[in-house]
């Protein structure tokens, strides 16, 4: 009885040790398709999902759609013609991600989206940064500038990223938060559509011209920065209206300590990327894994950003040491 | 039949069955048309409508399908599926069948009876037959700007949709219909109950109570409509008018009763009158008979008294030449009294006529005429006419000198025709011929027959052809008489040939 008992222990150990040796070889390749990787952002998610695939183990194919429709389904039937284990998307808009899930479920792969989100559709998990706390942060760190500053009669003016939009809805509700709970009055809220320059300098000094007690910026995107600056400059109000931005560019890391902006909200891409793939793995091994996982936006100012620098570095600007 | 079933009804069921009938059958067809005309706009709207959405579909659908914004579309196909009443969208994507290697990538939404609205699933065996089954389908093209194909929208109408509303306007309808036709039924009860049946009703109570002669005993109520007014007022004209009828009734009545009994009376005496007049028709007949047997008695007589008259003057002779003796006078008494004896027979022959009827008695036909040719045989011989008789006797009952009396005057009537002839051929051989038989008798003569101007009238009282001194007009009424009221038989008169026939016929 005894030896029977060790004989089918023994063969179960080896059924089981060859389904997951096997499952393991089978599943290793994965794809991730990401919206534009001519965007920092994306091209730093891009390298935290390889960053997160070597470790693990994973062969991964990084699908760019540049920002194309087309190009992106287009991926998609390419990645589920290579019969990949998993698909990690960051989508050109959460509109079209509806459609890579369905064309994904049909072919029975799983899919973990990482940013933008989705419509509707089946995934296994939505990895997003945690906006609304991320901006309420950011808020904090603003209205206890303008403390300092005694400007907290002065108006904060807002240059908004869409409102339509789940992220930029919540960003806006978690900064407003902050300045409320400070007792700072807001003034207009202006939304991007072009996304361009021009459009943030234009914003700018509408603003500023129509608010005189206008103390501070808040831009919800980062890579305008520039627009915003040169509006403070040429209305003659350099040193008196202060700019904070969500999302940072890499030249922050320097005007940041300036003072030349009062802070930033750095969302981790790299982390995210890292987080996509070890979430995919644990549910190809079959492991339980969180529906929706936010991860936090760092709120950096002249203050923390030489503690937070090594974490900047990495989860924020993908830079690591081999 | 139905006017038989009706005919057996009283007005209210025969017009409550009209107005139920009628109302019943009018709503019906009212709501059969309601039904059809409420399908028929129906399907006609849907079909309408799937045309609008698919056509303001393709259009938008168009653009997306270029921006390969393939869930906007269908987002777009959800929003329609939410307001519209289709069954399913699906579009087929050649832009996205590019892409994954096929003609087309199918994509849609379809309204699933469990699950709502869900994704096409080409796959699906039931979604399939639901397309499959569906009322209504149509596929529309999708082309870009400059015109190349990018697809088609296809409207799928199922008519589950259609059948539920039209479920409801046939609830709707029945019970609209119960109700209004019941309504309709109660007012026109009402209505008529009131106006017209009532007044018509009250009539017929006040008709119902009336006296022994059937005329009511109040007036004629006068209200309702104006045709029942008129009613009322002309059967209150009739009434009077029967009441003044009936009251001139009963006076002509009257004045008719005692009419008729002075004409009964009359009609008695007149009777009576008849009676005896052909009482004294008779005996005048009779009469006349009596003389032609007195004639033929005297021709009967002439003979034998001629012989009893030689045999006195023989006996004379022989008394005076002594040649009576014992002998001659017994031969001559001897046929004396045959002579006499012969006489005696005459008379007795006679007699038997004469006498009057008492009762009924059966009588043989052969014997009443061979009794008759003996009566008549001298003095037809004495006019050269000869009586033939024969045939198979029978019996009658009745009276036999009646009968007797009829042969008579039908053979002094032949011997007359006869002897007429006779007068213009000197020569001619009179012949009577008698055939009886099989209850019937015939008398025919060579006379010449019955003028046909005359043959119809022959039997009419006081109607001859002969001279006043010859015949009375009476002999064939008085035979027709005999034959048909005495005897309850028949006589009739025809020509055959040159002959003049009478033909009696007796009962049993």
């Amino acid at each position: 009885m005894m030896f029977l008992k060790m004989t089918f222990s023994v063969l179960f150990f080896f059924v089981l040790n060859s389904a997951v040796f096997g499952s393991d070889t089978a599943s290793k390749k994965l794809a991730y398709l990401v919206s534009d990787t001519s965007i920092p952002f994306w091209q730093i998610m891009a390298r935290g999902v390889r960053h997160g695939a070597q470790n693990l183990g994973y062969d991964v194919t990084v699908y760019n759609a540049a920002n194309s429709a087309k190009a992106e389904l287009e991926s998609t039937v390419k990645a589920i013609k290579e019969n990949v284990a998993g698909i990690i998307v960051s989508p050109t808009n959460s509109s079209r991600c509806v459609t890579i899930l369905k064309l994904a479920k049909k072919a029975g792969i799983p899919v973990v989206i990482s940013d933008i989100g989705t419509d509707s559709g089946e995934y296994i998990s939505y990895i997003s940064s945690d906006n609304r706390e991320g901006a309420y942060e950011l808020g904090k760190l603003l209205a206890e500038s303008m403390t300092r500053k005694s400007w907290k009669e002065g108006r904060v003016g807002i240059i908004a990223i869409p409102q339509k939009r789940l992220n930029g809805q919540q960003r806006t509700a978690g900064f407003m938060q902050a300045l409320d709970e400070a007792g700072i009055k807001g003034a207009d809220i202006r939304q991007q559509v072009t996304f361009s320059y021009r459009e943030t300098y234009d914003f700018s000094k509408e603003l500023i011209a129509k608010y005189p007690d206008l103390r501070a910026l808040w831009l919800q995107g980062s890579d305008k920065y520039k627009g915003a600056l040169d509006a403070i400059a040429d209305t003659g109000k350099k040193g008196e209206i202060l700019l904070i931005t969500f999302d940072a560019e890499p030249e922050f890391l320097e005007l940041i300590p300036k003072g030349v902006l009062v802070g930033a909200g750095m969302q981790q891409p790299f982390l995210m990327g890292e987080k996509a793939v070890e979430t995919m793995d644990s549910y190809l091994k079959g492991k339980t894994v969180v529906k929706n996982q936010q991860l936090p936006v760092l709120a950096i100012s002249k203050e923390n950003i030489k503690a937070k620098l090594p974490t900047i570095r990495r989860n924020v600007l993908g830079i690591i040491k081999e | 039949m139905i006017r038989q079933f009706l005919a057996r009804q009283s007005v209210f069921i025969t017009l409550g069955i009209i107005i139920v009938s009628t109302v019943v059958t009018i709503m019906l067809i009212h709501a059969v048309y309601t039904y059809t005309n409420a399908k028929g706009q129906m399907v006609s709207e849907m079909q309408k409508r799937a045309e609008e959405s698919a056509f303001a579909l393709k259009e938008n659908i168009a653009t997306l399908i270029e921006a390969y914004a393939i869930n906007e579309y269908e987002n777009l196909i959800a929003t329609e599926m939410e307001h519209r009443n289709i069954l399913a969208i699906v579009v087929r994507d050649y832009k996205m069948g590019q892409i994954m290697g096929q003609e087309a990538y199918i994509s849609g939404k379809i309204r699933s009876p469990k699950l709502g609205v869900v994704d096409i699933d080409t796959e699906d065996s039931q979604q399939k037959t639901l397309l499959k089954q569906c009322f209504y389908s149509r596929e529309f093209p999708i082309t870009g700007i400059s015109g190349e194909p990018l697809g088609t929208v296809s409207i799928y109408i199922t008519d589950d949709l259609i059948r539920k509303e039209l479920n409801m306007i046939i609830t709707s309808t029945i019970t609209n219909t119960l109700v209004l036709s019941s309504l309709l039924i109660l007012a026109l009860f009402f209505t008529i109950q009131r106006f017209i049946l009532k007044p018509l009703a009250d009539m017929a109570a006040v008709i119902g109570d009336h006296d022994d002669d059937g005329i009511p005993n109040r007036p004629i109520p006068r209200h309702g409509p104006k045709e029942v007014h008129a009613l009322a007022d002309s059967m209150r004209t009739m009434i009077d008018t029967v009441k003044t009828s009936r009251s001139e009734l009963r006076d002509l009545n009257s004045e008719l009763q005692k009419r008729i009994e002075e004409g009964v009376r009359e009609n008695t005496r007149l009777e009576k009158e008849k009676l005896e007049q052909e009482k004294l028709l008779i005996e005048q007949s009779k009469m006349a008979a009596m003389g032609e047997m007195i004639s033929a008695i005297a021709h009967q007589w002439r003979q034998p008294l001629s012989s009893l008259a030689l045999d006195i003057q023989d006996l004379k002779d022989a008394k005076e030449f002594n040649e009576l003796d014992d002998t001659y006078l017994n031969t001559m008494i001897e046929r004396s009294m045959h002579t006499i004896h012969y006489m005696s027979q005459t008379i007795d022959d006679f007699r038997s006529f004469f006498l009057p009827n008492k009762k009924k008695e059966p009588f043989s036909i052969y014997e009443t005429i061979e009794a008759t040719k003996h009566l008549l045989g001298k003095q037809f011989e004495a006019h050269s006419i000869v009586i033939e008789s024969s045939g198979d006797d029978f019996w009658v009952n009745g009276f036999k000198n009646e009968f007797q009396q009829v042969l008579i005057n039908l053979l002094n009537n032949a011997k007359d025709a006869i002897n007429k002839r006779r007068e213009e051929d000197g020569s001619f051989h009179g012949k009577i011929t008698i055939r009886y038989g099989e209850r019937k008798i015939t008398v025919s003569d060579n006379g010449g027959g019955i003028p046909e101007s005359i043959i119809d009238r022959i039997f009419e009282p006081y109607f001859s052809t002969k001279f006043s001194a010859q015949g009375t007009g009476i002999g064939l009424y008085m035979t027709k008489t005999i034959i048909e009221r005495n005897m309850q038989g028949s006589i009739r008169a025809y020509n055959k040939e040159s002959e003049a026939v009478f033909e009696i016929t007796l009962p049993e």
